[in-house]
């Protein structure tokens, strides 16, 4: 070990099938080139992971890093990073949430997880001490109910993470739990930690997280947790969490409804979902992350009416509205929230389950699945009584749940006929937005282009709002664009509703920023929107000592993207034919508000790609890296790896 | 002043259910009397109630009340009262 502070400095290895761990050093190279996160993860599977493993494999491998930031008060910095191969995009994939920062204090920046067990089993790290030990007893047990017996037996100041029963029957979007209120809830790895017999991770950590220049760090931390507290925003922030934003959403025709097919109803904010009883009424108190000033987390417990006394954990209480209640369109708060309730109970993540749902309803209504083919039920919009009897069907994998548990992508597969058609997904990943909006922006068209499907940079900086140069300058800036690709971005705009600038170039400057947060563990939430690049790079410098520039430290995200990529094109992946998104956004014009927004061309996206491609310094035509760019990021092993696959 | 007496600058309040779970407190105890981020050294503990979704806080016997965890709350949940009591 070097005199690199910040790191816990190990990576510990466990092997189920041999019931083996061991802990090795965190190399020099995975901090001063990746930092952590989806960066040391990314490289690391790589390493780890042959190509063509399937999710379930003893062979696939779970990563789970917790970023150099996290187990410090820089405020915000509470997001650990999970990696492996999902049973979504069958390929590497990526989810990030709160939790786990026991990992660090155990002395572990990393873990990693391969093999199977034999029986279900936890993990129990304390330390130095590492043990598999039986969850017999917690299988089939939902994922607060095993929280809560792991909380009982260790005592509540340990990390728990664990599955319900949704993972234990490898359901494609089951989610992963982690201390009751932070979910690694997309991609589905729930299914993974399912597939390993592994029901829960339980960590407690003695040990101590060093600061390089202790002064140095805490002046700019101070300063960042001023500007925060500061922010004009910062009290309905901490009121409203993530909800703060439905009005804007709502306004700017970013809440799909029915699988796509129309844009969002009226009142959605006024009158279904109001602030009002939302803090009257549900919510009891704030939950933070690590470190976090804001707490958009909220417990709830609903005052009066049908559910009088119910308690609930929630992650994010903007989901819950966007997807039970807009897309499904259950148009009560109080039903929203006993759906998400119970979702979290089994282990499913909100957006995949309600897209699923919604497009075998559409398949419904279009008279391609019957009830033949759904036990008889009548899939019909806005129920709540429907959608909580799906809930757990599909995490047991019960009748026609068996066959949602799929998600959409390979249910239309299954289903045949004209059914893949209506399947809205990139990449097998079903989608949070729908890029036909008003208002086209880079974290629409990340859509499209990220490598780990139809995950959007969860930032919005630029969700449904038109740019001017005006405000594009100073957000450039603060990203860390270079001065000469700013100039490219305002003088070449692509012409879409988007505003005038380039919205694909930008596009790459957006997903190494949103890398930069997720790699040290700083929070996406735009209350977070103080720390530009130079402040990242600052407070890690001072608490690791290791030097970065905003520019070098952004330099190795762009490192962290082309190793994703790489992973996939050795898989035989990664070529454009993989951005083009589904049928429905390209060829059917969407309705909101009495107006037609139209579909997104091949044309205009063959445009968008090709300069997207060419901002990464990839090959235009087919999408995929150059050897020259790899060897230019030192990525030259990876290169020669690649040779067969590169243009 | 005698040898074994400590001055405690502060006395330390918990004024009502407004803590959030963030451990800033924990995080800056152990940073500024340990010097590291440890949250097994900080001086004050965390735990949950209300099925894990409310967090108490409770000073450990080896707590200066130096205030800094106070100062660092965002959430108003420590505050503290200066003070020139003697205790030994």
């Amino acid at each position: 070990m070097t005199n690199i502070r910040g790191y816990a400095g190990k990576i510990l290895y466990v092997d189920l099938t041999r019931r083996i761990s061991e802990s090795k050093p965190l190399s020099q190279d995975l901090m001063s080139n990746f930092i952590g996160g989806p960066g040391i993860n990314a490289k690391l599977a790589y390493e780890i992971i042959k190509p063509k493993t399937e999710f379930s494999s003893p062979e696939n491998a779970i990563l789970i890093n917790i970023p150099p930031l996290v187990g410090t008060f820089a405020p915000g910095a509470g997001r650990a990073s999970f990696m492996a191969v999902s049973p979504q995009t069958g390929t590497l994939a990526y989810s990030g949430t709160g939790g786990l920062y026991n990992l660090k204090f155990a002395g572990y920046d990393e873990l990693v997880i391969t093999g199977k067990a034999d029986r279900p089993v936890y993990l129990k790290i304390l330390d130095d001490e590492v043990k598999i030990l039986d969850a017999s007893d917690l299988w089939g047990k939902d994922a607060m109910e095993t929280t809560d017996v792991l909380w009982d037996k260790y005592g509540d100041e340990w990390n728990v993470a664990c599955i319900g029963p949704a993972g234990e029957n490898l359901v494609r979007y089951a989610s992963i739990n982690s201390n009751k209120f932070s979910l690694f809830a997309r991609e589905g790895f729930g299914a993974v930690m399912g597939s390993k017999n592994l029901k829960a991770i339980v960590v407690w950590g003695t040990k101590d997280i060093e600061i390089a220049d202790r002064s140095r760090f805490r002046e700019l931390c101070d300063a960042a947790r001023e500007d925060i507290t500061g922010d004009r925003y910062f009290p309905a922030w901490r009121a409203l969490g993530s909800l703060l934003g439905l009005g804007h959403f709502e306004r700017s025709g970013l809440l799909p409804v029915k699988n796509q097919q129309e844009g969002c109803y009226e009142g959605v904010h006024d009158n279904f979902f109001k602030n009002a009883e939302f803090l009257g009424r549900l919510k009891n108190g704030d939950v933070s992350c690590t470190a976090c000033p804001v707490g958009c987390k909220h417990a709830i417990k609903i005052k009066g009416g049908k559910y009088d006394g119910k308690v609930a954990s929630l992650s994010c209480v903007l989901s819950t509205i966007q997807t039970f209640g807009v897309t499904y369109t259950i148009k009560n708060y109080e039903e929203t929230i006993m759906c998400a309730d119970l979702c979290d109970r089994y282990g499913m993540d909100y957006f995949s389950i309600v897209n699923a749902i919604s497009y075998a309803t559409e398949l419904y209504d279009r008279g391609i699945i019957t009830q033949k083919d759904t036990d008889g039920m009548v899939l019909e919009w806005g129920s709540a009584d429907l959608m909580k009897s799906l809930i757990p069907k599909i995490a047991l994998r019960q009748g026609f749940g068996d066959l949602l548990a799929e998600g959409c992508y390979r249910m239309g597969q299954r289903i045949g006929g004209d059914a893949p058609r209506y399947a809205v997904h990139v990449k097998g990943v079903d989608t949070i937005y729908d890029p036909r909006t008003p208002i086209f922006s880079p974290e629409m068209f990340a859509l499209y282009t990220n490598t780990k499907g139809a995950y959007p940079t969860l930032q919005t900086f630029s969700l449904g709002t038109v740019m001017s140069p005006e405000t594009l300058k100073p957000l450039m800036r603060m990203i860390g664009v270079p001065q000469d690709r700013q100039e490219v971005i305002l003088n070449t705009p692509t012409g879409g509703n988007e505003g005038g600038y380039n919205v694909a170039r930008l596009t790459k400057y957006y997903d190494e920023f949103y890398g930069l947060l997720d790699c040290t563990g700083i929070c996406a939430r735009s209350i977070y929107n103080v720390f530009g690049a130079d402040r990242i790079a600052g407070i890690y410098s001072a608490l690791t000592g290791i030097k970065k520039s905003a520019g070098e430290i952004l330099r190795d995200m762009e490192r962290m993207w082309n190793v994703e990529k790489a992973f996939k094109v050795r898989e035989g992946l990664g070529q454009k034919e993989e951005d083009i998104g589904p049928k429905r956004w390209m060829t059917e014009p969407v309705r909101w508000k009495g107006k037609e927004f139209g579909p997104i061309s091949r044309e205009r996206l063959d445009a968008l790609l090709a300069e997207y491609y060419d901002e990464r310094g990839w090959d235009s035509a087919s999408g995929l890296p150059t050897r020259r760019r790899l060897e230019e990021l030192q990525l030259g092993d990876i290169a020669k790896d690649l040779q067969d696959y590169l243009p | 002043m005698k040898q074994s007496t400590k001055i405690k600058p502060f006395t330390m309040f918990l004024p009502s259910d407004k803590c959030s779970g963030c451990l800033t407190c924990q995080l800056a105890c152990s940073y500024f009397t340990e010097g590291v981020f440890s949250l097994s050294k900080a001086k004050l503990r965390i735990s949950r109630y209300e099925v894990g979704s409310r967090f108490m806080i409770t000073f450990l016997p080896n707590c200066t009340n130096c205030g800094f965890c106070a100062d660092y709350c965002p959430w108003g949940a420590i505050t503290k009262v200066k003070t020139k009591k003697e205790v030994s």
